[in-house]
């Protein structure tokens, strides 16, 4: 439970980078099932920023097997 | 009766018949030599004015600078408007004129290329069975893949749906509420509209280009548009469209047997494929396209590609020129040295990375530099991550060894 917080606030904090590099303002809570491009409003390129970040802080390409569309599909991939 | 839609763009909440697309073409009273507009709808009555007079065209990708306006010159033809509505399909097929679209050439400055109508009807089908199609227009109309798109839709009196520049969830509304049939857009356009999670059952054909399309995303489109034939073009701006597969093994036409060629592991196309101004001004008699390739299978040939176009950045679909974006960032006072290169990504296919070195006592980070270009490069153009690095390391030639 503890290890799945941590993961929710990483991501939080990724998304933040990302929304924060292109001038946007940052989202207080995101939960597992908030839409990566519906409920945050990202375009590819912030999903493609994105995943270099996640990468580069779990090692976890979570693109690998297709698109993830929710916070919640980015954390089952990191989790294991 | 009412009148058969032309055009709906949901951004601009427009809704244009092909009667007012004739009545507003011939009112166009004279057709400049460059044209650039923020609205599809503009540029489509331009093209059509233009063309239904015999003339030419240059459509600008973006806002040209006066400058740029200067430097390149065409010819305007005399004007004969006398088209009717009906005829204005035949009209433009067998139109005299040409348009001119910009392309990132492989080195320095976008080249500007000009198309007979010939060429760019080249992949247009026109049928009766075509009559009800509806296009899902994901592409902008200077964009040469737009083109064609436009062209398949007029011909066939289709309605045209603008998608292009809508965020998901409009997208995802404006496909259901019109019923869109057709949709052609890259791979990286098809995997954000396949992350939506939305199945879209009126689409019965879907086509990708631009960029190679992986098995995985071929998956997602079959899920996301299940009763679509799907279909993987090869098209360029330089060469036009010429090759159609429904995976990504495509067989080169009988047709073309004596036109495309592979030259160790390039594919390479007769001259006479080209465009009207790369034909006339190449020598050569194969034109090597820069995309690499794999034989499938010797005769008939059957090829599978492995990298686009060298050097060229291709973020979604779209060329990015990395000595260009290079150029700019060394007019930066922080930056001492840049190299701009594309590294691989699920998402968009390739992501553009730079590695700077920074003048001493500076802090450069990525949301400055991309503050700093966004007024000078489309936001596909912009590097999205950074690396500060103490040198660039070069070829022994001197030039900047290129990362891919």
């Amino acid at each position: 439970m503890a290890a799945s917080k941590r993961n929710l606030d990483l991501i939080l904090a990724i998304i933040n980078e990302v929304l924060d590099e292109s001038g946007r303002e940052a989202v207080v809570v995101v939960h597992p099932a908030t839409l990566l491009v519906g409920d945050l409003g990202l375009d590819s390129l912030d999903l493609a920023v994105l995943m270099v970040k996640v990468e580069s802080k779990t090692g976890i390409d979570v693109f690998a097997d297709g698109m993830v569309t929710t916070i919640g599909e980015i954390l089952e991939k990191i989790d294991v | 009766m009412s009148e058969k839609l032309f055009f709906f763009d949901p951004l601009q909440g427009l809704r244009r018949s092909y009667g007012d697309l004739y009545a507003d073409a011939i009112a166009i009273p004279t057709i400049p030599e460059f044209y650039w507009s923020n609205s599809c709808y503009d540029l489509m009555i331009m093209l059509v004015a233009a063309l239904s007079r015999h003339a030419e065209l240059g459509l600008w990708q973006e806002c040209p600078s006066a400058a740029q306006a200067a430097e390149v010159k065409a010819i305007g033809f005399g004007s004969d408007p006398k088209f009717r509505h009906s005829d204005l399909a035949r009209q433009l097929a067998s139109s005299l004129g040409r348009l001119g679209v910009f392309t990132s050439g492989s080195t320095g400055r976008p080249k500007l290329i000009w198309h007979r109508v010939e060429t760019l009807l080249r992949s247009a089908r026109v049928h009766e069975k075509h009559g009800d199609d509806v296009w899902g227009l994901t592409y902008y109309p200077t964009h040469f893949a737009g083109l064609q798109v436009f062209f398949q839709a007029i011909l066939n009196q289709n309605t045209l749906v603008r998608l292009h520049g809508l965020n998901p969830t409009q997208t995802r509304d404006t496909i259901l509420e019109h019923g869109v049939t057709h949709i052609s857009g890259t791979p990286t356009y098809m995997r954000l509209l396949c992350s939506s999670k939305t199945s879209f059952p009126s689409v019965t054909r879907v086509s990708v280009g631009g960029e190679i399309c992986t098995p995985q995303t071929v998956t997602g489109i079959r899920k996301t548009f299940p009763a679509a034939k799907f279909q993987n073009f090869y098209a360029s701006t330089e060469v036009g469209h010429l090759l159609t597969a429904e995976g990504d093994c495509f067989r080169i036409p009988a047709e073309y047997a004596d036109c495309v060629q592979v030259l160790d592991g390039e594919l390479a196309v007769h001259r006479s494929l080209l465009a009207s101004s790369l034909h006339d001004s190449y020598d050569q008699e194969f034109y090597r396209t820069g995309d690499q390739v794999e034989v499938v299978q010797h005769d008939p040939l059957v090829i599978r590609f492995e990298s686009r176009a060298r050097e060229m950045i291709n973020v979604g679909g779209y060329k990015v020129n990395p000595h260009e974006v290079e150029a700019i960032l060394l007019e930066m006072e922080e930056i001492v040295d840049a190299r701009i290169y594309g590294k691989s990504n699920p998402v968009t296919g390739q992501l553009t990375y730079c590695d700077i070195v920074q003048k001493q006592g500076t802090a450069l980070n990525i949301k400055l530099i991309r503050e700093r270009l966004s007024s000078r490069l489309q936001s596909y153009e912009i590097p999205r991550v950074l690396n500060l690095v103490e040198e660039i390391p070069t070829t022994h030639s001197g030039k900047t060894r290129r990362l891919t």
